[in-house]
């Protein structure tokens, strides 16, 4: 008696999604991280039918709490000062996220949320490009604690060079970070060129994929066949996340490159990641709606066939050949340097036992100019700890210890005797002990 | 005088009652009567039971009749719907054929809205004029039209509502996917249609059927029909819009127990779990602070999932004539049922399984006309599979069973997504102080599924016709969403059939009394805002304006004074 249900069908994979467009929160009225960022998109979501679909989730997010934030940044002006609420949200989101696939209730997730994070770095005297916590290095992190994983790849594909996840990561062996992005001799940050490896004791471990403008959808699928699916299968990680940024899209205002929602369905089909976490993508009305859900289609196992912008001509996300040969080359150039990184300098210097490097950091959100000097203590035993000095204009210097996950117990204790001396001697200072998931600052 | 009907699986129950003297009383009506239900047609039970509830009393007395029926529901889940055939205009997005069944009559036309309601390519006249006579050579004579995001602009609907009349006759049921509801979804938007569209005649005929009796009874008063969203509308709104009445059952329950509330003792939980047993299934609903908790998108009715609204409820195939058996040691309660319980057939029935029913007579819990031949059934059944206490494990695993789906149930409801930081920090949990028995078998399973619930279960008295009462209790509901977007310059609210022009300066202000005056209009009144709100956008070339949401709704709740017909 009963017929053919008229139920959807199943996705191919299950696929959490955290859908948190904080309709309560902007950097600015006009700022393009404001409140409407994610209203279409959500009615898209909405009007697609796509949470009635078997095996298509939407979960609430959790909060993330401080000391999440305290296992990856240091914090100089304080943790209050650089957070609200929303960045517990977005990051909590992420974390809901990962965790819906760590403890197998779905077979991928996708947080759909606000604000970004992957331009923060380890260290935050503010917001730099709209982010100030790094969402996809808290949720990580949070991960390596809870659920014991080790080797994490991140494929950021953002427009713009994740600078603030390579940062976090530079010195990791257990994180390879891999981001495609426009070329940084043309637009923000202006980091990411190949010969960005990773720190002396990480080398290869950076993986820097600057692609020229007007890249489309060949272009990138020619790039992530030859270059990252490859590095995927050899590096082999327990898990691989995706910072989504649809800036790339042909219709995005800031960047310059020519993605379609449908490529970036099938790049999403080359990386296949476990984890997306949104990040930039300011073409809310002609980018998102579509690319979101062609990325979600596809991490689900669907069609996404159909997700054609308004108004699409071929001609919009094509690639030029001269582009596709360029990218050949680049394709051998960064598989070249990233089995053999030591013919590219790193950039440090030794002094007493340390690589150290010296650098400027620019905070365009807040106006912000930080020098940083950055000691990494070079142990035969382990990656070696770290050791920032900071300072900028508006709140002066500030020390910064971390002792990584992986330290050997010596470096443990020179990283705490660094610390406590520091404190005796009345100056400002933080301190992480990873390996035993602590933290202390003495401001 | 109230008059009250419900179509269950096994009866059709109907009370009568004194809209001046129902409450508080053990009793709370005047008389209440059962018909059986025909397992192929709705219409001679409610006659039937409308015929000797009024037996003896003046039809002068009687203000309305309500009627809950199960007629749409049967016709779906039957296939005995009208054929019916559906123009879609999907725009960008997921392939159609991903949720709609082959072998149904769609047509895929040209033409798209965007998110915003902006039409960003032309409908194709001429391809929908050739789907249409298509159907009409196939004999279809019944059309939904539907467009994404037509809530937003009905326009190219409205286009295809036009060419379909004109090719099927200006009398043929043609179903407008943005009439039913100014809610996003699509694919809902597209089976909410289709029901509407292949339920039209049927329901209909049911309508002057009704009004038929209704003159042949002396009844001088208006016929009302439940809705899943416990509210009623008339006899003619239902005939226009088949689908709301649809999956009405639980809703007229639960309006039962808003009704009965306070309890014997002063007890009157705002927020409950309904357990509603019949003989063939039962259902779960709750009340959320006194109010009936509606479901987040809408019913799902015969596989195919519509933006009906409607209780947050859980329907489980249990039920008084479940029939019991052993499943490799395990009891097992239905899927299958058999009507009467063997206590309850007025004869010896032969060989036969137990039912749920029968489990209860044997446990000492339901007094019913013939033990032995429960005791009998089960003690064959205890014998087959070598044990002793059978009827028992029966009612655990029923009980069991209903804990898993409340459980799982009150997790969807407490999970459900958020949308902004101050709701992500606010949003309170539903706990239940007490579960609610009504329906046949509840006197009986009362003492038991207190353990099995882990809660107070409170029994109101009339627990067996609560369906009815609430039938004959509840108030007249409406729900309309407005979509306004200033810098369209465009405001509509489609349900309600409102489109119109705004200015730059149209606000939130302006929109929520839009909204309240068209419900009132429609004789909702006071109606409450569910959610309004206002997003300021900046569009490249058309500058700054804003997008104004809003979902307003005249609640379920039983018939006030004033409102009383
Ligand atoms: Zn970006
Ligand atoms: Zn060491």
């Amino acid at each position: 008696m009963s017929r053919d249900p008229h139920r959807l069908p199943p996705a191919g994979r299950s696929l959490g999604l955290v859908f948190f467009p904080a309709y309560d929160w902007a950097i600015s009225p006009t700022h393009p991280e404001r409140e409407e960022r994610l209203l279409y998109t959500q009615d898209q979501l909405r009007e697609e039918g796509l949470f009635d679909i078997p095996g298509i989730s939407e979960h609430k997010p959790g909060l993330a709490e401080s000391e999440d934030v305290q296992r990856v940044h240091f914090t100089p002006p304080g943790l209050e000062r650089v957070t609200d609420t929303a960045h517990y949200v977005s990051a909590g989101s992420a974390i809901t996220a990962a965790d819906l696939v760590l403890s197998g209730l779905t077979d991928r997730a996708f947080a759909l949320t606000r604000p970004p994070g992957h331009h923060a770095m380890r260290v935050v005297q503010g917001g730099r490009g709209f982010c100030n916590v790094n969402i996809e290095a808290i949720m990580i992190e949070r991960l390596r604690r809870d659920h014991g994983i080790r080797r994490v790849a991140i494929v950021d594909t953002d427009c713009h060079h994740g600078d603030g996840s390579q940062d976090i990561y530079w010195h990791d062996p257990d994180t390879l970070f891999i981001s495609i992005h426009q070329d940084g001799r043309t637009l923000y940050p202006g980091s990411g060129a190949v010969d960005e490896l990773g720190g002396p004791k990480a080398r290869g471990s950076t993986v820097n994929i600057p692609l020229p403008p007007d890249t489309g959808d060949e272009g990138f699928l020619l790039a992530a066949r030859r270059i990252i699916r490859p590095l995927l299968d050899e590096w082999k990680p327990e898990l691989i996340v995706n910072s989504a940024g649809q800036d790339n899209h042909f219709t995005d205002p800031i960047a310059h490159m020519r993605l379609s929602a449908r490529g970036y369905g099938r790049l999403m089909d080359c990386i296949d990641p476990h984890l997306a976490v949104l990040e930039g993508g300011y073409s809310i009305q002609g980018a998102l709606p579509y690319v979101n859900l062609a990325i979600i289609l596809a991490m689900a196992g669907l069609d996404y066939s159909q997700v054609i912008e308004p108004r699409w001509q071929d001609s919009m996300s094509s690639t030029e050949p001269r582009i596709l040969d360029y990218i050949g080359r680049l394709a051998e150039k960064v598989l070249h340097l990233h089995r053999h990184p030591d013919r590219a300098d790193h950039g440090y210097v030794r002094e007493r036992g340390f690589w150290v490097r010296e650098r400027s950091i620019f905070y365009d959100t807040d106006g912000i100019s930080e020098k940083q000097r950055e000691e990494l203590y070079d142990c035969p035993q382990c990656p070696g700890f770290l050791v920032i000095h900071t300072s900028s204009g508006k709140r002066g210097r500030s020390l910064a210890v971390e002792s990584p996950r992986a330290a050997c117990s010596a470096c443990r204790q020179k990283a705490e005797d660094i610390y406590r001396r520091t404190v005796a001697e009345g100056s400002p200072a933080e301190f992480g002990d990873r390996a035993a998931d602590r933290y202390e600052r003495n401001f | 005088m109230l008059i009250g009907l419900d179509v269950g699986g096994t009866y059709t129950d109907a009370v009568l009652l004194d809209e001046n003297a129902w409450q508080g009383k053990d009793a709370p009506y005047v008389k209440a009567v059962k018909a059986p239900t025909q397992a192929d047609s709705v219409l001679p039970g409610v006659l039937r039971a409308l015929e000797e509830v009024l037996e003896g009393e003046d039809p002068n007395a009687v203000k309305r009749v309500c009627v809950s029926s199960t007629l749409g529901l049967n016709a779906l889940l039957t296939g005995r719907e009208d054929p019916t055939g559906v123009l879609a205009v999907p725009g960008p997005g997921m392939d159609p054929a991903l949720f709609w069944g082959e072998g149904d009559n769609l047509r895929i036309l040209s033409g798209a809205e965007d998110h915003r309601g902006i039409a960003v390519a032309p409908l194709d006249p001429g391809a929908a004029r050739q789907a249409l006579r298509a159907f009409a050579a196939q004999g279809i004579a019944a059309c939904a039209v539907v467009g994404k995001f037509s809530p937003k602009n009905p326009e190219q609907e409205y286009a295809l509502r036009d060419l379909a009349r004109q090719e099927l006759g200006p009398d043929a049921p043609v179903a407008c996917g943005s009439d039913a509801s100014g809610a996003l979804n699509f694919p809902r938007r597209l089976h909410t249609a289709y029901c509407n569209a292949s339920l039209t005649r049927t329901a209909g005929r049911f309508a002057s059927a009704l009004d038929e009796a209704a003159k042949r009874l002396r009844l001088n008063c208006p016929i009302v029909i439940m809705k899943a969203d416990a509210g009623v509308f008339s006899n003619a709104e239902a005939a226009g819009e088949p689908a709301a009445a649809m999956g009405s059952g639980p809703a007229a329950s639960l309006m039962g127990v808003l009704a009965l509330l306070p309890f014997p003792g002063g007890r009157s939980p705002r927020d409950l779990l309904m357990v509603d047993m019949g003989g063939t299934s039962t259902d779960l609903a709750l009340l959320a602070h006194g109010q009936p908790l509606l479901a987040r998108e809408g019913l799902r009715v015969a596989g195919r999932p519509t933006l009906i609204r409607s209780l947050w409820t859980r329907s489980i195939a249990l039920g008084g004539d479940s029939v019991l058996a052993w499943d490799e040691g395990k009891p097992r309660v239905g899927p299958d049922r058999l009507g009467p319980a063997l206590a309850l057939a007025p004869e010896d029935l032969g060989q036969r399984p137990p039912t749920l029913t029968d489990a209860l007579v044997v446990l000492g819990r339901a007094r019913l006309g013939r033990p032995e031949a429960a005791q009998a059934a089960m003690d064959a059944l205890d014998a087959e599979a070598g044990r002793k206490d059978g009827a028992r494990a029966f009612v655990d695993a029923a009980l069991d069973r209903i804990r898993q789906e409340a459980e799982s149930l009150l997790a969807e409801v407490n999970t459900r997504p958020v949308y902004t930081i101050r709701e992500l920090l606010v949003t309170e949990t539903l706990a239940p102080e007490a579960a609610v028995l009504i329906g046949g078998p509840a006197g009986a399973m009362a003492p038991l599924a207190e353990t099995a619930l882990g809660m107070p279960v409170l029994v109101p008295p009339a627990a067996a016709c609560a369906n009815a009462l609430g039938a004959a209790l509840a108030r007249p509901t409406r729900t309309a969403d407005l979509y306004a977007d200033t810098l369209r310059g465009r405001m509509s609210m489609t349900a309600l059939g409102i489109e119109k022009s705004i200015d730059h300066r149209y606000g939130l202000g302006e929109a929520k009394r839009d909204i309240l005056a068209a419900l009132a209009e429609e004789g909702c009144d006071p109606a409450q805002l569910v959610f309004a709100e206002s997003f300021r956008i900046l569009d490249e070339r058309q500058g700054r304006g804003s997008i104004i949401k809003i979902r307003a709704q005249r609640p379920a709740g039983l018939l006030r004074e004033r409102e009383r017909p």
